[in-house]
């Protein structure tokens, strides 16, 4: 029983850090229809500058400082490169953020060195509670707060705020939103500003030895590439399915490490999605992509 | 006043949809723009809600203003933000969100003080979208639809509303509704002009017309002498097709080919 305590919890504060990052991969689909392949990237981006934050400032406002700056970064990525590229289809641009993922990625190994494996979850890293007759890390515990919290933040704003209104509106018929006075390209980087800002958030309960194991920030990279898989189970355009999506990924990745090997569970992962995918093509949440003749 | 001098517009590299066009929409007025298909009706309400861009498509000469100021070179939301509204063909409702949604939609261009009173407006017109402020846009019927999109545009407050074939679509009754919304519209001071395939309706409304043919304005004038000219009764009213030609019947043709007889 405790061992599936353990299990649940561990599932679902994983899950729920997918969910952050697979939310903010969603958005930036959503109002760009643009797979942001940099998305771990960016996540990466957040945790660096957090690190070197932490070498001069308490943990918190080095936490702020990097997510506003994993913020940042998606803001510039949109600016200065995929809203020049005007008559580059989603799917080249895609190929772009392949590239920019690469970048980031090669950079900040460069600049962590090999030897350097830094955590950032000071305030919960390593340290085990107890919830419900089972031990528990507090990583798994802190992280589905923050992340609950967050998404319900985001789907209330999503849906009562004029910025949502307008989110919505591009997402479903660009000419009409603009025939609005919606402006398209304040959708558009706001949309890349969240996404950077919630991957930058994710980051600090992947890098820690908890979540991502020994080798630190720079195995959030990997970890975050399981919000691919989340996405795509939950539909690609439906936040509310990014959110299930993540969570099941957490879930699952959990409960098959831990009843049937560890190296198994990132495969059940994949699993999962295709599965999902047979049954359901569209994703859970997703809608048939149709188009008039 | 909206002025549009020597217009041209194409899409792509090549394909011309607008030549030369020229005329004016003053202002509390309602114009008609007549033609069949492909005459560039659409294109040049593109044109003026500067959305030819989404199409695919540009301006090569000519310029539009309203009054003074050039609209030609603006981004759509900068015209909607000049009062400058159109309503699409096809109504393009946001059809997942409700309908209250889709008007304050409509609204965010206006600025946040007017927007209740906008509304207000909007639901006195059409009272019907009163009734379904909750439903979902998608599920509404065509007319309600129409209805919507030209409720959402209103939310904005225009002083020249640009109409797509607002007809399209929808039972006799519904457009004899919708043309009574129209008038009543430019009865509140906004200035109308109308891209109708229902050429019949639109000359009723309209106080002038004019007419595209593949691109190039053929006829212009005040509404009721227009309605009255020979050429717009013989192609768009359908006026002497019964009293002059016979219909022609088709030939009896043998159905089957002639492969088969071989």
């Amino acid at each position: 029983m405790t061992t599936f305590v353990q299990a649940i919890v561990n599932g679902l504060g994983e899950g729920a850090v997918f969910a952050l990052l697979a939310l903010g991969f969603v958005i930036i689909y959503k109002a760009t229809e643009t797979v942001n392949f940099a998305h771990g990237s960016l996540a990466l981006f957040g945790g660096y500058v957090i690190y070197r934050a932490k070498e001069h400032l308490p943990w918190f406002p080095s936490v702020v400082i990097g997510v506003v700056a994993a913020a940042l970064l998606g803001l510039l990525i949109e600016r200065l490169l995929l809203s020049r590229a005007k008559n580059a289809t989603p799917d080249s641009l895609a190929i772009l953020t392949i590239g920019v993922d690469i970048v980031i990625l090669t950079e900040i190994t460069r600049r962590l060195g090999t030897a350097a494996a830094p955590f950032l979850g000071d305030p919960y890293d390593s340290k085990p509670m107890h919830l419900f007759g089972a031990t528990v890390s507090r990583t798994y515990v802190v992280a589905l707060i923050v992340a609950l919290l967050l998404i319900g933040l985001f789907f209330a704003a999503f849906r009562y705020t004029n910025w949502g209104l307008a989110m919505r509106a591009q997402a479903e018929n660009r000419e009409a939103s603009a025939l609005m006075g919606i402006r398209s390209w304040r959708v558009t980087a706001s949309a890349w500003l969240v996404g950077g800002g919630l991957a930058g958030i994710a980051v600090i309960f992947l890098a820690t030895n908890d979540i991502g194991g020994g080798s630190g920030l720079l195995a959030s990279h990997t970890v975050a590439f399981a919000a691919f898989p989340a996405a795509v189970l939950g539909g690609l355009t439906s936040a509310e399915g990014a959110v299930v999506g993540g969570l099941l990924v957490g879930l699952t990745d959990s409960i098959a490490s831990q009843y049937v090997d560890l190296n198994f569970a990132s495969v059940a992962v994949y699993l999962v999605m295709l599965l999902v995918l047979v049954v359901r093509p569209a994703g859970l949440f997703g809608r048939v992509e149709q188009a008039r003749v | 006043m909206l002025t549009i001098s020597d217009l041209s517009a194409r899409y792509g590299r090549s394909v011309s949809a607008l030549r030369g066009v020229s005329f004016e929409v003053p202002d509390e007025s309602i114009v008609a723009v007549l033609g069949s298909n492909g005459a560039g009706k659409s294109t040049l309400l593109r044109a003026i809600s500067g959305t030819l861009g989404l199409h695919g498509g540009q301006l090569t000469s000519g310029r539009i203003s309203l009054d003074e100021q050039r609209l030609d070179r603006l981004d759509p939301a900068a015209v909607v933000h000049r009062k400058v509204l159109q309503v699409p063909e096809g109504r393009q409702v946001f059809g997942r969100m409700s309908v209250e949604e889709n008007l304050r939609a409509g609204g965010l261009a206006t600025e946040p003080g007017k927007r209740a009173a906008a509304r207000a407006a909007v639901l006195e017109l059409f009272p019907v979208l009163g009734q379904r402020l909750d439903q979902a846009a998608g599920l509404l019927s065509g007319g309600e639809q129409q209805m919507l999109a030209i409720g959402r545009a209103m939310m904005a407050e225009p002083r020249l509303l640009l109409l797509d074939e607002p007809s399209l679509g929808l039972a006799p009754q519904m457009i004899e509704r919708i043309g009574e919304v129209i008038t009543e519209i430019n009865g509140r001071g906004t200035a109308v002009l109308l891209v109708e395939q229902n050429a019949a309706m639109a000359l009723q409304l309209a106080h002038q017309a004019v007419v595209l043919e593949v691109g190039e304005l053929a006829l212009a004038g005040g509404a009721a002498e227009l309605a009255e000219s020979e050429d717009v009764q013989r192609l768009y009213l359908g006026g002497q097709l019964e009293a002059d030609d016979e219909p022609v019947r088709p030939a009896r043709v043998r159905r089957t080919l002639g492969v088969w007889q071989g």
